[in-house]
């Protein structure tokens, strides 16, 4: 925010702001004593732009659509990325000297591990 | 045969590993056949027979349609399977020394893409890489990565090469690697892709959407203390 001075004598003149509405930019407003030109607000590029401090949002919600933080132009977009790690397991879980056939625990895996008892030599 | 769960005690952590004794074990993932680049990685070592294994053994890593019908290198059918086989016709054996543990190096030529329908089988070679090497005593890390593309599917293949060293590879390890693209670590490394001239057809022979692990032999045993799915694309 930026003004230019007059270049009188006296007090130097001011603008207290008293004079202003509620909540509204500064940006070619021109009140006050003294001075040659109205307020101008420019965009400053650079620093924090846009920020959400995900502060406002309830517990364990998806963040996809959601709209609160400064000054960002659309919401919070959420997808699956369709990639990393799917399934796992370590087998730790397993008792010892057990047939794997039927065991299930692990994650990602649509069902139990299959041993169907083939000799697979030839 | 069965493969079957053991547990052991390494550096003095619990470690249950599933142990493939001539068997062929799979599962169903949950991410069905809706995938464009897979990874089967598992954390592996094999017991040690003493002895070189001849033969041409059959260790085979991949994707395979159901469950009912894996690959099987026997007589019976497999729906639809495919990976990475260890081709060598022999897997050397180096005896443990200076505090490194036997170990096998399973080929001088690494892994090549495997297809299997029913009891038909083929491979693909391309570009050489360095030799694949199984350790006794410790585990090391062996990942197969199989991208669907146009007008023929490609295998990547990740594991120990050489030299032999005596590093176990432990679960934030295999953990840690199984999502990078591509590593170098403890005589680790990501080879080449590798072509095979083939374009699996799913819609006539079964939509891979499970993983599956094969061995053929019951000595040496192959223990895998974990297998993870990593879906890259």
């Amino acid at each position: 925010m930026a003004r230019s001075s007059g270049g009188g004598y006296g007090d130097g003149g001011g603008d207290n702001f008293d004079c202003y509405a509620d909540a509204i930019p500064l940006n070619g407003l021109a009140a006050g004593t003294a001075f040659a030109t109205a307020w101008v607000d420019v965009t400053l590029f650079i620093g924090i732009q846009d920020e959400d401090t995900f502060e406002g949002y309830t517990d364990n919600t998806g963040l996809n659509g959601l709209n609160k933080g400064l000054i960002w132009a659309g919401t919070w977009v959420d997808i699956d990325l369709y990639a990393g790690m799917t399934a796992l397991d370590s087998f730790e879980t397993y008792p010892d000297d057990e047939d794997i056939n039927d065991l299930n625990d692990g994650t990602g895996f649509a069902g139990a591990w299959v041993d169907p008892g083939l000799t697979i030599s030839s | 045969m069965a493969t079957k769960t053991l547990h052991r005690i390494i550096n003095g952590q619990n470690d249950v590993a599933a142990v493939l004794s001539n068997s062929s074990l799979c599962r169903l993932m949950s991410i069905g056949s809706n995938w464009q680049r897979l990874r089967v990685a598992l954390r592996l070592r094999v017991t040690d027979s003493g002895a070189n294994v001849q033969g041409s053994p059959v260790f085979v890593v991949g994707v395979c349609a159901g469950t009912s019908q894996p690959y099987n290198n026997g007589a019976g059918n497999t729906q639809h399977f495919f990976g990475c086989y260890e081709n060598g016709t022999t897997w050397t054996r180096t005896a443990a020394a200076g505090g490194v543990p036997a170990n096998y190096a399973t080929t001088t030529n690494g892994g090549v893409s495997l297809r299997r329908v029913g009891t038909i089988t083929g491979s693909a070679g391309g570009p050489l890489h360095y030799t694949c090497r199984l350790m006794t005593e410790t585990r090391c890390l062996y990942f197969v990565d199989i991208l669907k593309a146009g007008g023929s599917w490609s295998m990547l293949q990740h594991c120990k090469g050489h030299p032999a060293d005596a590093y176990d590879c432990t679960y934030e390890d295999f953990i840690d690697k199984a999502v990078l693209d591509t590593f170098t670590f403890q005589n680790h490394g990501s080879y080449s892709w590798r072509s095979a001239s083939y374009t699996p057809n799913e819609a006539a022979n079964g939509y891979f959407d499970a993983v599956n692990v094969s061995w053929d032999r019951s000595n040496p045993k192959i223990e895998i203390s974990d297998l993870a799915v990593v879906r890259f694309a």
